[in-house]
């Protein structure tokens, strides 16, 4: 049997927590909040490793000391703008994207077979060239078809 | 060090206090502590002997802020469908995440509890006080990475907040009557 206190005084009168919207607002942007959470983390992590200071950072990208505050808290919707400059300027790779672009350019440095290209996909095409077909007859090939 | 207001949660199961000098209550401020990586990487810089002591492995910085805030998720989650569940009078109430902090706590009014993180030997800890099996009253947070609460400074600071939430309830309490609960 446990021993329970009636109902304090105290909290008959408490104010509204902010709690509750805090939950809501995590729940509803989860996705997007894990990568900024993420990024913010490799940043601060990276310019902790390099001995570098936040009000570097923030002449680094031209913003100010507060912006970069806010950004390493974990909750900012970052532009791609923001993210690819902060990787110019911290040397590092935040956001890596499989995209066909990225496979395509992939795919050249393979050195596809330009003769047989056809109608069959890119992976199909990874032969050995010989030395007189070029990145460059490649490039044409590609733009003429 | 006071306490300077109460804030309801959920009403009639979830309150937390605010100490003077803080921006928020105290759940508030323990999940923006705990989704913070700022605070929490130098949260684990300034405790790496106590990280890398043995009883959770060896954890770098990084992987220690990020398992934190992953578990501080899915406690949130918890905490937040417990308070719900049991306001609505179904199975769920706060009393299943709540434990008593100590073993003397047992039975006693206002009793003093903690919740851990869900994950397998987690490091996080929320503390309350137990007003009975559905209200709690939290006044603080930790990450504990020792096995006891008397040698790291921040984990005494919370017995203390612990301590004087629990005399700023029962005093405001002096002319009520207590009552019992039996445990199902």
């Amino acid at each position: 049997m446990k021993k329970t206190a009636p109902f304090p005084d105290a909290l008959k009168n408490a104010k509204k927590s902010n709690w509750l919207n805090q939950v809501e607002f995590d729940l509803a942007n989860e996705d997007w909040l894990d990568l900024s959470f993420e990024i913010a983390l490799r940043v601060y992590s990276k310019i902790k490793a390099d001995g570098k200071s936040k009000k570097w950072l923030a002449e680094q990208l031209g913003c100010s000391p507060q912006y970069v505050g806010k950004m390493l808290k974990g909750k900012e919707n970052l532009t791609l703008q923001t993210i690819t400059k902060l990787e110019h300027v911290l040397g590092i790779n935040l956001i890596t994207l499989a995209t066909p672009t990225q496979e395509f350019k992939l795919d050249l440095d393979v050195k596809p077979n330009v003769p047989n290209i056809g109608n069959l996909t890119m992976d199909s095409q990874r032969q050995e060239l010989t030395e007189a077909e070029s990145y460059t007859d490649y490039q044409s090939y590609q733009f003429a078809s | 060090m006071v306490i300077v207001d109460t804030f309801a949660v959920i009403d009639q199961a979830l309150y937390a206090v605010k100490f003077e000098g803080e921006g928020e209550d105290e759940l508030d401020r323990t999940f923006n502590q705990w989704n913070d990586p700022l605070q929490l990487h130098d949260f684990f810089s300034n405790h790496i002997d106590d990280l890398n002591s043995g009883f959770f492995g060896t954890v770098s910085i990084q992987d220690a802020v990020r398992i934190t805030r992953e578990e501080a998720k899915v406690l949130q989650k918890e905490l937040y469908r417990l308070a719900k569940e049991g306001l609505s009078g179904s199975a769920g109430n706060l009393s299943q995440l709540f434990k008593p902090l100590t073993k003397g706590e047992i039975g006693s009014a206002y009793e003093r509890d903690k919740a851990y993180g869900l994950n397998h030997k987690s490091w996080l800890r929320l503390y309350a006080i137990r007003i009975n099996v559905n209200v709690f009253v939290i006044c603080g947070s930790a990450i504990k990475l020792t096995e006891t609460m008397n040698d790291r400074e921040h984990l005494m600071t919370e017995l203390k907040k612990l301590e004087i939430a629990r005399n700023y309830l029962i005093t405001d309490d002096t002319h009520s009557d207590f009552f019992y609960e039996l445990s199902l």
